[in-house]
């Protein structure tokens, strides 16, 4: 056959025991339903999604609840993910235009010990690696329940590196339970060359979706047999969300240096309808005229378009025998971004009633760091240096001038103006109003490794990490428009290769600090600064694998609390395990005389109770997803189950104020609200490769 | 090195295990469901009998008030707020939100038509929803109030009877025609603030006694006209606008009612 090119990309030096590198491999075959499900893999996370198939999950992790990426630095292959400035959450992360059959590995540094690590880095980071190692062209149809249909193709050349891909699919799902229907088409196209005595790699992207969201339920609602476990208090939830971004890496490696830069350019469009209190936040203002309750639902949309590059270089030397490295990299990102969020009457009108933001936002974010490896002695060595990231902001609010005023003009009286061009007494005023500011922030970040002993490796970490202020909080001159994180850990990791089965293990514990946190207001829509925190605790992970199982395994136990009260977070998970297990053999008999290939994949989700408001638990979460498949002749067929056991949980549980209209009265005390987890689906996939071995 | 692995691995276990135990800590508070209840005095027996600060002797025989709702917030509420909204944007720390029509000469307890949820939290300020429907309606025609009864002084005999309803009778014209949302007509059917301490906790019960007796301490009852209704009796006009006979009475009457007094509204937490 052809010769298969491989070319190796430089890889990342690991700083502690949180900075896992997750090759997918045979795990591949466990059930995933998105590219953040992969995250799983890595200890202590936890997603939930109460916005629809096409809004990013909400992430936990290490005591965070990261929201939808506000604290989690999410890139693949060195492009950004998160966006800077969304206003429904900023760094919301939407991972849904990667397509998983290209998911090679994760790298995920669970806490801020990497200087590379950037903005939004607060809980840690992960960066998706892609890559398609089964060569040949492709072509996958697959069936499901509920409506659900997915046509994928894939096309690798076999004479081509596995950094070289085009794919693309199409997918709808009618959604179980009351409108959870979904449609979302994306491609993807990678090209990887030597170039010159480098690498040289460009890769394009785009993808659409269109998605209906059933939102939360009231628990009161749910048990009056008023609304079903499945439904939805407000039918007209939904979002579309699209993403168009180009990138070209080169790298270059020697034997005492290696350089890498990336450049990208991204194009992102949001609209998300949500509706979490019904109708509870309409208040009367005294210069609109007289009006009832007109609804919460929240229609917010984000255009963002975002230019910008990162790289390093890295040089070694030998000092007293042992090998030195440095690495000094750099990071630009420059973000143009348009937030705006109206409310809308309820249905039949379903029109804006109220301007609640509109901002015209440029955000600018420039890094470098210096990341050194020092080897004191051959198996002691310090890790680590500094990260200066430098964020410019320049917030135009197009609606600054909300709200009553007293002695407003008689002659042209701002009756239902929603941006008001006077203030105080009538005095004119435009209703806009521009805000900037900047800041910079140094972080110092280190590790101190020793080992291996006897295959054992110690270390002990501590990061600053950083993550920028949403355009909403910005003011003039502002002094500091960012929160700020410590972490600390220690941790050991295990590696050896034992003969039947190679084997790796790892326990840290660690204590991180957010001095101004964020968390999620359902009023507003949106996260919401609130006071310091502190999350204590503990993982332990456990990978095994050889020729015919790969076996993975974690446990994460964190205790995550305010500083000024010393309660307790709510919503987050103080107990989470994992397990994703897969078989793989060639079976004892062919048909035609080719072999058949098959393969049995189960993973298991277990999440502890979580403390809600009002010193309530959620839930016990305990999910079962199987999949197993026949390969022969270039045919596969998959036959995947979610939720295998049809467990009834609730994947998302809150305690706020909400008025649907369940009571004769308005509902204005905190309730409970649960989002419900998906039953038990099956689907169905045959696939052809052709050309490939 | 294996002792010093040990050691580190018996660490672990012991900080594990001491992490596991404080994790599922407090959030603080807690969420309670209870029975709310409304009643008259305790010297209501079928009627009731008193003299008013303007020297009338009144004995009530029929007294009836509909409550739609009952809320109350964290903290105190600035009554002279100039917030045009009816639903304010403090926290809510208990509601019984649906209705009654409360026998005011009975000292029994009377159970609201649904329970009450609460927080744990101390709640400082309360209201009253007096609607039949929907608070925002601009037309409401349900009766608020129903009285009858009989008032005395020197010589002078009125029986007399009043309705109170919260409607169009009651809308007030914006003093600011640049300011049209400056008086809903919630704003009309809700007593708030009235000032209290409750603080909920699991097993107890809400009650409301309601003091009908101050009601009637600013009335004439010499001023009123005749009842279309019941040519031998007066009655107390439905109305806080215009002019005509007794519409002074009837505008006091109304805001007597409405007054947020801890008096003439006393809430109780009924704890077993």
């Amino acid at each position: 056959g052809a010769d298969i090119v491989i070319v190796g990309t430089i890889e990342p030096r690991p700083h502690g025991a949180s900075d896992i590198k997750i090759p997918v491999g045979a795990l591949s075959i466990v059930p995933r339903k998105s590219p953040s499900d992969y995250l799983k893999l890595a200890p202590g996370i936890l997603l939930t999604n109460e916005g629809g198939e096409g809004h990013a999950e909400q992430v936990f992790l290490r005591g965070f609840d990261a929201r939808e990426g506000q604290d989690i630095e999410f890139s693949v292959d060195g492009v950004p993910m998160n966006d800077a400035g969304n206003i429904h959450g900023n760094g919301y992360t939407d991972t849904h235009f990667i397509i998983p059959e290209l998911i090679r590995g994760l790298r995920v540094i669970e806490g801020p010990y990497s200087p590379s690590q950037g903005n939004f880095a607060v809980a840690g980071s992960a960066e998706y690696e892609l890559g398609l190692e089964s060569r040949g062209t492709t072509i996958q149809l697959s069936y499901g329940s509920f409506g659900s249909m997915r046509a994928l193709a894939l096309w690798a050349p076999a004479d081509e590196s596995i950094g070289t891909f085009g794919a693309a699919e199409a997918y709808k799902t009618d959604g179980y339970g009351s409108n959870r229907a979904a449609q979302k088409g994306s491609a993807y196209a990678q090209y990887e060359t030597p170039m010159g005595r480098g690498l040289f790699r460009i890769t394009t992207q785009a993808y659409g979706t269109h998605y209906q969201s059933a939102g939360v339920v009231r628990e009161d609602d749910y048990r009056s047999g008023r609304i079903g476990f499945f439904g939805s208090e407000d039918p007209n939830q939904g979002g579309d969300a699209s993403r168009v971004s180009i990138a070209a890496t080169y790298e270059r490696a020697t034997d005492d240096a290696a350089y890498r830069s990336t450049f990208f350019v991204i194009r992102r469009d949001m609209r998300l309808l949500e509706d979490f209190t019904g109708f509870l936040l309409d208040t009367q203002n005294v210069l609109d005229t007289l009006h009832p309750q007109r609804g919460d639902l929240i229609d917010l949309s984000f255009q963002g378009l975002t230019f910008g590059g990162s790289g390093f270089g890295r040089w070694s030397t030998t000092i007293g025998g042992l090998k030195q490295e440095i690495d000094v990299g750099y990071f630009a990102r420059v973000d143009d971004t348009t937030s705006t969020q109206n409310r809308l009457m309820s249905a039949p009108a379903l029109v804006p009633y109220r301007t609640d933001t509109n901002l015209q936002s440029t955000i600018v974010d420039v890094g470098l760091y210096v990341d050194t490896t020092l080897r004191f002695l051959e198996k002691l060595m310090l890790r680590g240096g500094a990260r200066v990231d430098a964020f410019d902001y320049d917030v135009n609010n197009l609606c600054a001038a909300q709200g009553d005023f007293d002695n407003p003009s008689k002659l042209l009286p701002p009756i239902n103006q929603p941006c008001h061009d006077q203030m105080q007494n009538g005095q004119y005023r435009e209703p806009t109003q521009r805000s900037t500011t900047g800041a910079v922030k140094i972080m110092p970040r280190a590790s101190i490794i020793a080992g291996p002993f006897e295959h054992v490796t110690l270390s002990a970490s501590y990061g600053l990490g950083v993550r920028s202020v949403d355009p909403t909080y910005i003011s003039q001159n502002l002094d500091t428009p960012f929160a700020s994180v410590t972490s600390y850990e220690v941790g050991a990791t295990y590696a050896h290769d034992l003969g039947p089965f190679a084997l790796s293990a790892r326990a840290v514990a660690f204590d991180t600090h957010v001095d101004r946190d964020l968390v999620f207001s359902e009023t507003q829509g949106r996260n919401v600064l609130s006071n310091g925190t502190t999350r204590k605790g503990m993982t332990f992970a456990i990978r095994a694998s050889n020729s015919f199982l790969d076996e993975s395994a974690n446990f994460t136990f964190v205790d995550p609390r305010y500083d000024d009260t010393g309660l307790q977070i709510p919503y987050v998970p103080t107990t989470v395990f994992r397990d994703d297990f897969a078989l793989f053999a060639v079976m004892p008999f062919t048909l035609q005389e080719r072999p058949i290939r098959g393969t049995l994949g189960v993973g298991y989700s277990y999440v502890g109770k979580r403390a809600l408001p009002y010193n309530q638990v959620s839930d016990v979460v305990s999910v079962v997803d199987a999949s197993a498949s026949l390969a022969w002749w270039g045919w596969t067929v998959t036959l995947a189950a979610t939720n295998l056991l049809d467990t009834r949980y609730r994947l998302g549980e809150y305690n706020y104020a909400s008025d649907f209209h369940s009571q004769p009265q308005p509902t204005l005390v905190p309730a409970r609200e649960f989002s419900a987890g998906a039953p038990r689906m099956f689907m169905l996939s045959i696939a052809k490769n052709l050309g490939g071995e | 090195m294996r002792a010093a692995l040990s050691c580190i691995g018996a660490s672990a276990l012991a900080l594990s295990a001491s992490v596991v135990s404080c994790a599922n800590g407090q959030t603080g508070g807690a969420l309670v469901q209870f029975h709310a209840y409304a009643r008259g005095v305790d010297a209501a027996s079928g009627s009731l009998t008193f003299d008013t600060e303007n020297g009338f002797h009144v004995q009530l025989t029929s007294a009836f008030m509909r409550i739609g709702a009952v809320y109350m917030r964290l903290g105190q509420t600035n009554a002279g707020s100039a917030n045009s909204s009816c639903v304010g944007d403090t926290t809510y720390g208990l509601q019984v939100p649906g209705g009654i029509e409360v026998d005011l000469l009975s000292s029994q307890l009377q159970e609201f038509s649904v329970l009450g949820d609460a927080t744990s939290d101390l709640d400082q300020s309360g209201e009253l929803w007096l609607t039949g429907g929907d608070i925002n309606a601009s037309i409401d025609a349900t009766p608020i109030v129903q009285v009858a009864g009989l008032a005395t002084k020197g010589s002078g005999v009125f029986p007399f009877l009043a309705t109170i309803t919260i409607s169009s009778n009651r809308l007030l014209a914006p003093s600011n025609p640049a300011q049209p949302g400056q008086n809903p007509i919630c704003k009309q059917r809700i007593i708030v603030p009235i000032p209290l301490q409750i603080q909920p906790s699991v097993g107890g019960d809400l009650a409301l006694t309601i003091d009908p007796r101050p009601w009637f301490d600013s009335i004439d009852f010499g001023d009123l006209p005749v009842s279309t209704d019941d040519p031998n009796a007066y009655e107390i006009p439905d109305l806080s606008n215009g002019s005509g006979t007794g519409v002074t009475e009837g505008r006091t009457f109304f805001n007597s009612v409405t007054q947020a007094s801890a008096t003439q509204y006393r809430f109780d937490w009924i704890t077993p």
